[in-house]
């Protein structure tokens, strides 16, 4: 049976208020997100993606307590995220998108002050040290932005937690950096802790995570594993016959998987979603010159959801 | 500034009859509020004047503008998110930024008292350092309540600008209040809404101890905004 570190159900957020006052209404409700449910599994990386203000923010917060939600349950390490926010905190790493650090510490300083609050583990914090490379005993005030991001990872990974939530890891990050980064968070996911990475880099999602969930307009409209979403994708086939075209058209027409054509003198080029072999048996019959499949990317599939 | 002022007593001294005269004017009562009552043409009168008319100052500009940022600075620069990823409870965090604002003020009391010893041993004058002493703790809970007040606007508005306009109106209202109930007997009740009225140097070093009944009335105040604020913290909602 899975074991869930994260469950997110119905969960409801609404902003402001409205009161409606002799015929008046007065105030706004905007809301943040409707009935979102999904979850997370002990050991996996799952990434959280949506378009700006889809409510990814809210969700996250709500999940860190930051914000009080009006209907849902949502449960932390099997604990509940409000009643036991504080034991979560102890079991959690966490690195907001929007990260604003002490600019009067030092990297050192801030590492000396958050230990004191979430034991570090030394040894890991070794290794880090040696990926992410920041001068820590410089102000933060003196950091660049992908310095500063560095800080914050360590910040967040250092007392290896059990649950890690990063918001944009790699914000600001030099390409080098942020591939050791990669490395890491699968070197923890073979250790089993798990990780919610919330990222506008779909790269980065598609190199580590596990499973998405896609968020627009407050609502989930799908969680689904990377590999799944790869094989639900829209193929694009090109194929070149040894004669002209004309009368294959129709019998094109009548493979389920094909769900558009386009011609040109000895060309077809194809769009084809499911099961190819249907496609590849009727091609074994065909004089066939040259063929090129190719698959979507998955910033392509996720493109698709965004707009 | 309290070298400064002892240092200047000898040259004026003989001047302060008729400057007292001068302060009797009414409008000069009001500014002066309940130091006017203090006997200028003495040193332990013109000192406790000098001195707490600049203690005054200083709790109008320490208790409207520290308080007040201590987590509204945080929500504008954003390491609020990050401090509360921590085990920490938001009330506590708030109590404790609150305690090292506290520790902090308490350092005027020994300051304060060591730098008017020199004054006075090198005047060769005498002082109660006693009475003294009242009137800096006096000053201290002072400091405790209005900042707990301050405090009290930077969880409520998050936003340091709006927590120091907030925070301002209240106190200095309050210091403006207690000076204007002053011009008038039938605006005197006035002052008793004001914390400026409770203990001040004056009553204390007339009634030559620290009125209990005042000092209950401030403590309670402060431990009552203080506990609103932290309740208010722990509750609120922390918006991006």
């Amino acid at each position: 049976m899975d074991q869930f570190v994260l469950q997110v159900s119905n969960l409801t957020k609404v902003y402001g208020f409205e009161y409606k006052f002799v015929g008046k209404t007065i105030g706004k409700r905007v809301v943040g997100a409707t009935d979102v449910s999904f979850d997370v599994k002990k050991g996996e990386i799952f990434g959280f993606l949506g378009p700006n203000g889809a409510g990814k923010s809210t969700t996250m917060r709500s999940i860190l307590d930051y914000l009080k939600i009006q209907s849902g349950v949502i449960s932390v390490l099997g604990l509940d995220h409000h009643q036991n926010a504080l034991s979560i905190r102890r079991r959690i790493g966490y690195l907001p998108g929007d990260l604003g650090l002490y600019d009067n510490f030092s990297g050192a300083e801030l590492l000396k002050y958050a230990g004191a609050l979430r034991p570090v583990n030394t040894k890991f914090l070794q290794e880090l040290k040696s990926t992410f490379k920041v001068n820590l005993n410089q102000k933060i005030k003196s950091l660049s932005t992908g310095n500063r991001q560095q800080v914050g990872l360590l910040l967040a990974l250092s007392p290896k937690p059990e649950f890690l939530i990063l918001d944009e890891p790699t914000n600001g990050l030099d390409p080098l950096i942020a591939s050791n980064f990669h490395k890491i968070l699968r070197n923890l996911k073979k250790e089993g802790i798990t990780i919610f990475l919330c990222s506008h880099d779909l790269a980065e999602v598609q190199a580590v995570c596990d499973r998405v969930g896609i968020i627009k307009n407050g609502k989930i409209i799908l969680v689904e594993s990377v590999n799944e979403l790869r094989n639900k994708s829209i193929q694009h086939v090109k194929i070149n016959f040894s004669k002209s075209v004309t009368s294959i058209e129709k019998d094109l027409q009548k493979l389920k998987s094909v769900i558009s054509i386009e011609k040109n003198n000895d060309a077809v080029n194809l769009k084809i979603k499911g099961d190819p072999n249907e496609l590849l048996r009727w091609l074994s019959k065909q004089k066939v010159r040259r063929l090129a499949i190719e698959n979507a990317s998955l910033e392509d599939i996720f493109l698709q959801y965004y707009k | 500034m309290v070298p400064f002022i002892g240092s200047i007593w000898p040259e004026i001294e003989h001047e302060m009859a008729a400057f007292s005269e001068l302060l009797n004017s009414p409008a000069y009562q009001a500014i002066l509020g309940s130091l006017g009552a203090l006997d200028i043409t003495t040193f332990t009168g013109f000192y406790y004047t000098e001195i707490f008319t600049w203690l005054e100052m200083v709790i109008l500009f320490v208790t409207i503008l520290v308080p007040s940022k201590l987590i509204s600075s945080e929500v504008d620069k954003k390491t609020l998110d990050f401090i509360l990823s921590y085990p920490i409870s938001r009330w506590r965090y708030a109590l404790e930024k609150f305690s090292v604002y506290l520790t902090y003020n308490l350092l005027y009391l020994p300051l304060i008292l060591i730098l008017s010893y020199q004054s006075v041993v090198s005047l060769n004058v005498e002082l109660n350092f006693v009475l003294l002493s009242y009137s800096l703790i006096g000053i201290w809970f002072l400091l405790f309540a209005l900042g707990a007040l301050s405090l009290l606007c930077g969880v409520i508005f998050f936003e340091p600008n709006r927590a120091i306009a907030a925070s301002g109106l209240l106190i200095l209202g309050q210091y403006i209040l207690v000076r204007v109930a002053g011009l008038t007997e039938s605006l005197f009740f006035l002052k008793h809404i004001s914390l400026f009225n409770y203990l001040n140097a004056n009553t204390i070093l007339t009634m030559k101890q620290i009125p209990l009944d005042e000092l209950l009335i401030v403590i309670t105040f402060g431990i009552l905004v203080l506990i609103s604020a932290l309740v208010i913290f722990q509750k609120r909602e922390i918006s991006s």
